[in-house]
């Protein structure tokens, strides 16, 4: 009865060893449907690829890219303080400079008209154009002007309007809380606070305002560039 | 002998008394001013409220020389900041986003170009920095003549088409 009982259990065994390795086979991917997934991947990270490098090799990106690495081309502007044989000394913003020239090979021109070192005035703009290598420059072009290429002086403010007609503003200054005038001109731009032209008229006392304002001489009242409402003039209705 | 034992005790807790009241002092003096810095910084602390504005122009590097009309000028200052941006005399207005970072892309003259980037914070407090970009070709063409010649005789055939 034992006996019996062990040899059919030995049988369902080996069924069953049977059905695992038949199972088994059956889950065992098909290596050449795994060669063509992985091919298929492959092929798909490749073009992902050539297209990422494509995108980098863009003509006008690399010569772009190599442009940004290598230029060196570099310009300073500054007032004549002084004329030696072969230097210059120029006064800027960021100090005075003195810049040896050698007019023999440095191109200097007056009003498009090629001219010598010693042609240049104290007094006169020069804008240098040359070769920036760590601290030193190398001049090349040397352009001299007559007149200050600088703009007007410029002030941008924040401040509420005290009094506003159609050729005065006068706003008090958040920051300061000093009160300033500024004359409206012909190319003085009144916008809403989208930035949309408005009328002078649509402005009255206590609205909030950024102007941006320039002269030429300070100890004038300055003359309005832009007169921007920091809210929108309908809602302020 | 008895007297000269006293009198040597005296002398120690004399000197032992005085060193004690020389240390009390100088923890005294080192403390006094703790409290007088303490004081101050309470005192100055509504003044120091309002930080300034600042600005730091990322592009373009001062003194850039290029033969393109526009550029791209990127910085960053307070966090929704009012930016005027300046290029010589024209103005552009906009403001900073919610990481302070502004860009603007605007047009340049031939020449000198002065880009001065004014900032406004909401208490009216200023910030200001300036960039000069020149707009030339010269240093191109002292580089590459023949290219320019070229360009210029290609302009050139070009007019004499139209």
């Amino acid at each position: 009865m034992y006996f019996s009982k062990d040899l059919t259990a030995q049988a369902s065994v080996a069924e069953l060893a049977v059905t695992t390795d038949e199972l088994a086979v059956e889950l065992q991917p098909d290596p050449t449907e795994v060669i063509e997934e992985t091919t298929e991947s492959l092929e798909d990270t490749a073009e992902k690829g050539i297209e990422q490098v494509k995108k980098y090799l863009d003509a006008g990106r690399v010569q772009g890219v190599l442009k940004n690495m290598f230029d060196n081309h570099h310009g300073i502007v500054g007032e004549v303080q002084r004329i030696n044989d072969d230097a210059l000394t120029i006064k800027n913003k960021q100090g005075t400079t003195i810049l040896v020239i050698d007019d023999t090979t440095v191109l200097i021109t007056k009003d498009k008209t090629a001219i010598k070192l010693n042609d240049i005035a104290v007094g006169n703009w020069v804008t240098l154009l040359g070769y920036k290598d760590g601290e030193d420059f190398d001049p090349k072009v040397v352009n001299v002007s007559s007149n200050s290429p600088r703009p007007d002086t410029q002030l941008v403010l924040l401040g509420m309007i005290k009094e506003i007609t159609s050729k005065k503003v006068t706003i008090l200054d958040r920051a300061t809380g000093e009160e300033r005038t500024f004359v409206f001109t012909k190319s003085s731009s009144v916008e809403d606070v989208s930035g949309e032209e408005v009328s002078i008229s649509d402005f009255e006392e206590d609205v909030t305002v950024l102007i941006s304002a320039t002269t030429t001489d300070e100890t004038e009242d300055f003359d309005v560039v832009t007169l921007r409402s920091v809210a929108s003039l309908d809602d302020l209705r | 002998m008895k007297k000269e034992v006293i009198l040597a005790i005296l002398i120690g807790l004399g000197m032992g008394l005085f060193i004690t009241y020389g240390v009390y002092r100088v923890k005294s003096s080192i403390a006094t001013p703790q409290v007088t810095d303490l004081e101050q910084a309470t005192d100055a602390s509504p003044t120091t409220t309002a930080t300034p504005a600042l600005i730091a122009i990322h592009n373009p590097e001062h003194g850039k020389v290029q033969s393109e009309s526009t550029i791209t000028v990127t910085g960053t200052t307070t966090e929704n900041a009012y930016v005027v941006l300046f290029v010589n005399d024209d103005d552009s207005i906009s403001t900073s986003d919610d990481t302070g970072n502004f860009s603007f892309e605007v047009d340049l003259e031939d020449g000198v170009n002065y880009i001065t980037v004014h900032v406004v914070k909401n208490d009216g407090t200023t910030a200001t920095d300036e960039r000069i970009v020149i707009v030339s070709d010269a240093l191109d063409t002292l580089e590459n003549p023949e290219a320019t010649e070229s360009a210029e005789t290609t302009t050139d055939t070009t007019v004499e088409e139209q």
